[in-house]
């Protein structure tokens, strides 16, 4: 029943070339045509994300390879230093696998998870409350801050991003304004990797993260 | 034009009815709220049809208000091709809100994606059949999604304008609705298949710049598509950022796919999943029975495509509403369907399972 068109003239003799040279450029014009118009239409018709919104996923992105991140800064009782690994977590009943943090400190180890914090004991201890989300964030756990800056980004927070110094070195200044806490991030202006992280309070203090050496 | 319309009454009673029965059903699970769950991205639930804008619906309309962006390691809505959401956005901009600019867009070109498909289907089977496989289209069970904020009749009417034009030597208006076609959903790219040999069969009859214009018509769907990932570059800086939101919604293609499907059945939670499974095996079935009925084989190897590729990703998530697409199957469900009892009975059982899916919506993820 196909039948190929309702106009069917006899075929012509033609040489090779002088077809596939009037077919090609017939079809070049014509793909090249519609080619343009749909880039085109795309372009005018949807909204770009922001420059800062761009480096915020670059950021994530490279939070998103990492495996541990040791962070150190000053809190009011002194000097802080800690150390948080990527891990996963059963968690609920039924229990789940989900993705979880696991934050040593000083003065114990937290788990992280979407779900629920617990802190690691004999038994896991669960804990109440958005305190250790805020901590795993804040010493830059790449999931807990994959997790932050993902929701800033899924919601399209507006993200700031200004040139700033830091002991000499320009870099990049990311600020996001949440509903109940800010996120400000410092990251390299080449790489987008994160090198300090502020959770809360726009002139807070500043943790520095770094990724360990390799053994 | 009145003459025209006459000839068509089955056509336009079938695609009215089956709408009506689809928004009737959802306006009155609305109404009833039997199901109190409610989907994570949905953001209002006000709206009396609003069951017809859950599943994929709100990324649709994300795309459409604030364009794209790759959130890697998350889901994200480069995973959506572009047209649906630009024609919301611009439909929104005359007054409607993107849940009701969806549904119009949906229904109006669900009621002309099946006159088009009337149409080519006149070109490949009997006219008799046509008419019948047209009306199957319309209860089928999953053609619910046809009415849900999402591209699929878009696509469908696309699909069909460019096989048709095509068919009729229409070259520049075929390669507009193919580029249509595959700027709305990458399956569409399946039916290249059948273009390429319907051209390549006109070309061997027409004059150089003829079959200039065919090849050319073959050729700009696949240009247009090329299209998105250079505008993600552009946009997100990230040519690649179909593939990585495929990944963050848990879809990489590979071989592997195929088995991690079928794993997949097994996982606590899958139980819709098998709903998936029956609804391909059913295309698979029917393109089989359109092949017996004389369809040619590229228009077949394109249905088949649409109904397996999906599953190279690893998951039958989705495959019932992916084949909706695979235009061959409904000559086969035709054709099985010649005898007037048959015919009678599918359709009353089709009828019920689409009011069934309808107010099922909010039950599945799709």
């Amino acid at each position: 029943m196909v039948t190929t068109s309702a106009k069917t003239r006899p075929a012509k003799r033609h040489g090779f070339s002088g077809i596939a040279i009037a077919s090609a450029a017939a079809a070049a014009v014509l793909s090249t045509g519609f080619a343009g118009a749909a880039f085109g239409l795309q372009a005018i018709a949807l909204p770009r994300p922001t420059r800062g919104q761009l480096i915020a996923a670059k950021t994530l992105r490279w939070l998103t390879h990492q495996q541990e991140i040791e962070s150190e800064g000053v809190s009011r009782r002194g000097p802080i230093s800690t150390r948080c690994v990527d891990a996963s977590a059963l968690v609920g009943t039924p229990a789940r696998r989900v993705r979880a943090s696991l934050l040593i400190t000083p003065t114990g180890q937290w788990i992280d998870t979407r779900p629920g914090s617990f802190r690691l004991g004999r038994t896991p201890t669960e804990i109440d409350g958005p305190w250790i989300a805020l901590a795993a964030a804040r010493a830059g756990c790449p999931t807990a801050l994959e997790r932050r800056i993902g929701r800033f980004l899924d919601q399209r927070r507006p993200v700031r991003a200004v040139p700033v110094y830091e002991s000499g070195t320009r870099l990049l200044l990311l600020q996001f304004a949440g509903p109940k806490y800010d996120l400000g991030l410092l990251v390299d202006p080449v790489t987008f990797t994160p090198l300090a992280v502020r959770l809360g309070r726009p002139h807070g203090a500043w943790r520095y993260l770094s990724t360990p050496d390799p053994a | 034009m009145r003459a025209w319309l006459e000839q068509r009454r089955t056509i336009l009673v079938a695609a009215i009815v089956s709408r009506v029965l689809v928004l009737a059903a959802a306006a009155i699970g609305h109404e009833f709220r039997w199901s109190r769950r409610l989907p994570v991205h949905i953001a209002s639930t006000a709206h009396t049809l609003t069951t017809l804008g859950y599943w994929d619906g709100k990324w649709y309309r994300t795309v459409a208000e604030r364009g794209y962006l790759l959130i890697p390691g998350r889901e994200s809505d480069p995973a959506f091709f572009p047209l649906f959401p630009i024609l919301l956005r611009g439909v929104h901009a005359l007054g409607l809100s993107y849940l009701t600019a969806g549904l119009v867009i949906a229904n109006l070109a669900f009621v002309a994606g099946l006159l088009a498909f009337n149409e080519l289907s006149r070109y490949v089977v009997d006219a008799e059949t046509a008419k019948v496989a047209t009306v199957l289209v319309a209860f089928f069970p999953m053609s619910f999604v046809f009415s849900m904020t999402y591209p699929e009749s878009l696509v469908l009417l696309a699909l069909a304008l460019t096989l048709l034009l095509a068919l009729r030597g229409r070259w520049t208006a075929c390669a507009c609705a193919g580029s249509i076609a595959v700027l709305t959903r990458p399956e569409a790219l399946l039916f290249l298949i059948p273009l390429a040999v319907i051209a390549v069969g006109y070309g061997r009859t027409s004059t150089k710049a003829d079959q200039g214009r065919a090849i050319g018509a073959a050729l700009a769907p696949v240009a247009s598509f090329l299209t998105f990932p250079l505008y993600l570059g552009w946009a997100v800086h990230d040519v690649f950022a179909w593939s990585h939101a495929q990944a963050g919604w848990g879809r990489a293609f590979g071989l592997e796919g195929f088995g991690n499907a079928f794993n997949g059945l097994f996982q606590p939670g899958a139980t819709w999943l098998w709903r998936e499974v029956a609804f391909s095996m059913v295309y698979l079935v029917l393109l089989v029975a359109a092949r017996r009925n004389g369809v040619p084989r590229s228009w077949i190897l394109a249905g088949a495509a649409i109904v397996l590729i999906p599953l190279a990703s690893g998951s039958f998530m989705s495959a019932a509403r992916f084949g909706l697409l695979a235009l061959p199957a409904y000559w086969g469900l035709a054709y099985l369907a010649r005898r007037s009892l048959v015919r009678r009975a599918l359709l009353v059982v089709s009828a019920g399972l689409l009011v069934a899916g309808t107010i099922t919506i909010p039950l599945v993820t799709p």
